[in-house]
């Protein structure tokens, strides 16, 4: 087997790789109020959740940003359309997602470069991601609405 | 870093290009929704100003390019995870590939007009 230049103890080795599985004889488990994830499989998910999020956000807000750049009036509907409640909920789904997904990715950036690898920090930044994409989000809907709305001109 | 990586090495250049997009991404959206939820435009003439200027072109088109290839390459990822290699997929590939070049043109003409 070709050796990794540099492989610590505590690889990936052969002996850890999957065994063939038997499909029609093979243990399944689906009692989901038993089921638990760890807390890196849920911010692992919420990365590709959140990025097909912002596949849908970033085109709808840079195609407010182009219509609102058209003209005066289109300027000011376009704010009237964030200016709702509804609005700001979406806004800050959307925020949330955003930070989660942005943080998820600095996580990974970081591990790429050996920083975090271990379970204990690894776990740590999972739970960070998480609490702190739902914290910004909850915190940037009640900024909205107090100030009434999206509050853009 | 790597001996004779061979077949290994597929998917590298997609790696970097991951990457180098998402720190570009990572500092336009931090920099920009920073400043418009700091100092939201007074009016419409201050907001063609900022738009109107080459600086903000050039990063928005950047930007456009970016998440256009960061997009593209992490719903890949998600249908080679989720779809089973075949027609299904080779057509999901299809329609996404030309959204994304949808995308990017669309993009890139309304900043050329800008």
């Amino acid at each position: 087997m070709e050796v990794i230049v540099g492989a610590r103890q505590g690889s990936y080795t052969a002996s850890m790789a999957m065994k063939p599985i038997d499909h029609q004889n093979r243990p399944v488990f689906l009692e989901l109020r038993r089921i638990r994830f760890p807390v890196g499989a849920i911010a692992s998910i919420l990365h590709r959740i959140t990025g097909v999020v912002l596949v849908l956000a970033i085109p709808t807000a840079l195609g407010l940003i182009a219509h609102s750049s058209t003209s005066s009036a289109h300027f000011r509907q376009v704010a009237r359309w964030l200016d709702g409640p509804l609005a700001a909920v979406a806004l800050a789904v959307v925020l949330g997602a955003a930070v989660h997904h942005l943080l998820a990715g600095f996580r990974i950036l970081f591990m790429d470069a050996g920083i975090g690898v271990r379970l204990g920090a690894a776990r740590l930044s999972a739970w960070a991601a998480l609490l702190i994409a739902a914290a910004s989000g909850v915190a940037f809907l009640v900024w909205l609405i107090a100030q009434g709305g999206a509050h853009v001109p | 870093m790597f001996r004779d990586s061979g077949a290994s090495r597929t998917g590298l250049g997609a790696w970097w290009w991951q990457r180098l997009t998402a720190v570009y991404i990572a500092g336009f959206l931090v920099l920009g929704v920073g400043w418009l939820v700091v100092a939201p435009p007074a009016d419409f003439a201050q907001w063609r100003g900022w738009l109107d200027s080459l600086a903000v072109a050039v990063t928005l088109a950047l930007f456009i390019l970016a998440t256009g290839i960061h997009a593209y390459l992490g719903l890949r990822d998600i249908f080679m995870d989720y779809v089973p290699a075949g027609v299904v997929r080779v057509l999901a590939m299809g329609v996404w590939t030309g959204l994304v070049a949808l995308y990017m043109a669309w993009g890139l003409l309304w900043v050329a007009g800008l």
